[in-house]
């Protein structure tokens, strides 16, 4: 069981057809009677296999095609071409016994009724998904006291706020306890405290239930904290797949050496230091050095031997920096996959 | 013309074009709303149907071709969708771009309905071409003093209907439900305007008030006016019912306008 | 109407009638939140259904008879027009247009990640119970009707009654599941609801009214007949074997070509994106 892959996709692609024209009179009454279409290519020829209780992240920019790839995997979408299978199923058949063992949350589309409390719609969920009542009542009790929404669950969802009602729709998509569950922006628009949440529950529930999950998010901290591999895709194709740490030293290979100095660089010192690596930062009481892995034992010794030095660090650059450059550099990382990836 | 009042002409003129523009964008609505305007024409057939045994009223098989086919024509050419753009544009805040605009929005939304008709009116005219010939044509009104009074009376019933829906769409500043309402005119426009039955048939009592309610002035008054039913005198009263009603309707969506605009402004879209 | 396709393995039914009734419990719910619908929905829906009337009424003034329906038949008529009108408000129209209204907002996804049938799910989404006033006046004056009649039908009348009716309710389905899947393609087509709501008052007279092509329409193709005239005739045992034949005809077919529509809009769907 543990040897076939939850989530298996080969040579996956999805093309869309939109109508265009050009400005102006002429063309929009052309456009009434003959239009031109263009095929846009949302996933191209998307190959990879997800293991049972991994967590995957899917990085890229807007438009890059993460979501339409969850959604061909969750099938609500047909593709064009190429094959995906989950849990041993077609998705795009949407075999109830398939749908009764995934789960999509969108962060941008809500499900709950709007004027009734969310009890209603879970309620509702139970019938659909035909949880067995001791069985909703226990998985209800656990994820409302992990979330801690008792009350929040007995308003009508208007009144809430985006964050309760986010932890609101994750408990109805998770009642019938999906073992693939398909995270899109499940944090969108909402503020650090509440981020860390819902993070947290989303790990948390994972640790229990050994789900395979696939999250796609904006904040690099919720990819970051919550998946083990990264899935970089950008224009419909795959282009790395590695654990994060792969990926940060692949973008900026050069790690960064920090430290607190008692007094100012001399010039030589300056160009001492400068051999070494990339002078980040020299300010009066602060230096920081980009520097190669294999380096920074050397650089670390160095450093430590300046006058009053102190509170030493040694990081990977910030992942936001590291994703902005990821996207700003396209087509860069086309060598291909990662190292860790397994074709 | 002062260089101002050209600069406002080619805006106006810019109005149109996107109007069209729009229009053709969706030609689905388009073609639903051709399919909509000929149920006079359903009516037609109908009416000619029962009245095959002799005229109805004053009203022979000829007669409520002609009435049908008017029909289709005066609806074609007073249509107005508003309400539902003024209810979009209202509830999702696009309303602040349009007032951001140096035209005003009302200005605006008169100029793209009245730049979608012509396309609205040659997507339609196949249909009423067809029916003309199926029929055997329409009698309209031989004296040029009526002939000349079509132009203003259509124009007039468009106005009536474009502020009818102003007013109704400006409900949406407070209500959600502002296009649902709209409905229900609707509901009694296709009753009492004359578009299912000439209201001249009506039964005694129920006519003389249809005939005196905006919905008739809006159809089943111009109709009659093209199709030749109506004496100078009744035409004369007909247009001042027009105007009455236009002024009344006009004055309530101009109020409904302003206070809408400061509810507007208050909870700040 | 027709079930083909994707689960239906043990116990589907059950589960697609519970989800059903979940459905209805959630609408009635949120009907309830909003009282004022007893008035907008209820109370106004009738009046214009009734409204729909004043052409008949105009022809009974100058006629004895609509195309051989007495007045009390007309009424009769009337009955089963409310009927048919009050399931579309309350149930058809609510729920195509809630579906729709997922179409553009992209939770119709939600829908669709059930484990039912998408359809179902779709013709469940939303219900109106207010318009269902509509419905119990029709079912009074159809009862009302029949006794001014002086009608006794059969037990075998009342049969082919229950069989027209059926038909004439899967025919509206349809309809709408013909609406709903086009909506699909191009959102503005949604609008044909409306069309479609306009059009129903032609419902309101006796299929022998209409002549050539249009009666031909109105018999198969937007089987108004099927849905009115044809449930009244039955009382009065003038419907002909070969007439409930092609309502069973027409009403399967159409909800055959439904099906069929709403698996390819199925296929095509793009999912608004986020």
């Amino acid at each position: 069981m543990a040897d076939k892959p939850a989530i298996s996709l080969a040579r996956l692609d999805k093309r869309f057809r939109v109508s265009e024209r050009e400005p102006g009179l002429w063309p929009a009454l052309r456009a009434l009677f003959r239009r031109e279409w263009v095929e846009v290519e949302a996933v191209r020829e998307l190959s990879f296999d997800i293991a049972r209780g991994e967590r995957v992240g899917f990085l890229g920019p807007n438009g890059a095609g993460k979501t339409t790839t969850l959604k061909m995997l969750a099938g609500l979408l047909h593709p064009s071409g190429g094959r995906a299978e989950v849990l041993g199923f077609e998705p795009a058949r949407r075999r109830p016994e398939f749908l009764r063992r995934v789960a999509l949350v969108m962060g941008q589309k809500r499900q709950l009724s709007w004027d009734l409390p969310a009890l209603d719609t879970f309620e509702l969920n139970r019938v659909v998904f035909d949880v067995p009542r001791g069985l909703y009542a226990e998985r209800l009790d656990e994820m409302v006291e992990l979330l801690d929404i008792g009350e929040v669950v007995r308003r009508p969802v208007r009144t809430l706020s985006l964050g309760e009602r986010m932890k609101c729709e994750l408990v109805a998509a998770l009642l019938h306890g999906p073992e693939v569950l398909f995270l899109d922006e499940p944090t969108i628009g909402m503020d650090v405290a509440m981020q860390l949440a819902i993070r947290e529950f989303i790990r948390e529930y994972h640790r229990r239930h050994g789900a395979t999950l696939i999250l796609t998010s904006h904040y690099m901290e919720d990819v970051a904290a919550l998946c083990e591999r990264i899935l970089v895709i950008d224009e419909g194709r795959l282009r790395f797949d590695g654990s994060i740490d792969a990926l940060v030293r692949r973008i900026r290979p050069l790690r960064r050496v920090a430290i607190r100095s008692g007094a100012a660089l001399d010039d030589a010192t300056r160009t001492g230091l400068g051999a070494l690596g990339q002078l980040a930062d020299a300010g009066p009481s602060r230096v920081a050095l980009d520097v190669a892995p294999a380096r920074v034992p050397e650089v670390v010794a160095r450093l430590l031997a300046l006058p009053g030095a102190r509170d030493l660090e040694v990081q990977d650059a910030p992942l936001e920096e590291v994703m902005r450059e990821l996207f700003s550099r396209r087509g860069e990382l086309d060598a291909g996959p990662g190292e860790e990836g397994a074709r | 013309m002062s260089a101002s009042g050209r600069g406002r002409r080619s805006k106006v003129a810019a109005l149109w074009r996107l109007g069209v523009a729009e229009a053709s964008a969706y030609r689905a609505s388009l073609l639903v709303w051709v399919l909509a305007t000929t149920l006079p024409l359903i009516s037609l057939v109908l009416w000619r149907a029962l009245a095959e045994s002799g005229p109805i009223g004053d009203y022979d098989q000829h007669g409520f071709d002609s009435y049908f086919i008017a029909a289709f024509v005066v609806r074609q050419l007073s249509a107005s969708w508003v309400v539902w753009d003024l209810d979009r544009q209202i509830r999702t805040g696009e309303l602040s771009a349009l007032l951001m605009r140096p035209v005003h929005p009302v200005l605006h939304h008169a100029m793209t309905n009245l730049s979608a008709l012509p396309l609205r009116t040659a997507l339609a005219a196949p249909v009423g071409l067809a029916v003309l010939l199926a029929t055997g044509g329409i009698s309209i009104t031989e004296d040029p003093a009526m002939l000349a009074l079509v132009v203003p009376v259509l124009a007039l019933a468009w106005a009536i209907n474009f502020v009818t829906q102003l007013a109704i769409g400006c409900l949406a500043f407070w209500l959600t439900k502002a296009a649902a309402l709209y409905d229900v005119w609707l509901g009694a426009y296709v009753v009492l305007a004359g578009y299912l039955v000439p209201t001249s048939l009506f039964p005694a009592g129920l006519a003389e008030v249809a005939r005196m309610l905006p919905f008739h002035a809006a159809l089943g008054f111009p109709v009659e006016l093209l199709i030749g039913r109506l004496s100078v005198a009744e035409a004369v009263a007909g247009i001042g019912l027009q105007l009455v009603w236009l002024v009344a309707l006009g004055a309530l969506a101009a109020l409904a306008w302003r206070w809408g605009l400061r509810a507007y402004g208050a909870f700040g879209a | 109407m027709s079930s083909a396709g994707q689960g239906f393995e043990h116990g589907a039914l059950r589960r697609h009638l519970a989800l059903v009734g979940a459905q209805l419990r959630v609408s009635t719910l949120a009907a309830l939140e909003y009282r004022v619908g007893f008035w907008t929905e209820g109370v106004v829906g009738l009046a214009w259904s009734l409204g729909g009337l004043v052409p008949l009424i105009v022809a009974l003034e100058h006629r004895d008879d609509v195309a051989g329906w007495g007045p009390w038949e007309i009424v009769l008529l009337t009955g089963f027009f409310l009927i048919i009108s009050g399931v579309f408000a309350s149930a058809v129209q609510p729920a195509v247009s809630e579906s729709m209204a997922k179409i553009r907002t992209g939770t119709l996804d939600y829908l669709l990640l059930r484990p039912v049938d998408g359809l179902v799910s779709c013709l469940s989404a939303a219900f109106e119970p207010w318009s269902l006033i509509e419905v119990l006046t029709g079912v009074v004056l159809a009862v009302v009707a029949t006794i001014q009649l002086e009608l006794t039908p059969s037990a075998g009348q009342l049969g082919v009654l229950a069989l027209v009716l059926a038909c004439g309710l899967v025919s509206l389905y349809a309809l709408g599941v013909l609406i709903l899947s086009a909506s699909f393609r191009a959102l503005e087509l949604q609008n044909l609801t409306f069309l479609m709501e306009t059009l129903l008052d032609f419902a309101h007279w006796p299929i022998s009214v209409f002549r050539g092509p249009l009666k031909l329409v109105f018999t198969f193709v937007v089987p108004f007949a099927v849905m009115t005239s044809y449930p009244a005739q039955s009382l009065s045992g003038a419907l002909g074997a070969s007439e409930v034949l092609g309502a069973v005809v027409t009403a399967l077919a159409l909800a055959a070509i439904a099906r069929l529509a709403w698996r390819r809009a199925l296929r095509g769907y793009t999912s608004a994106s986020s």
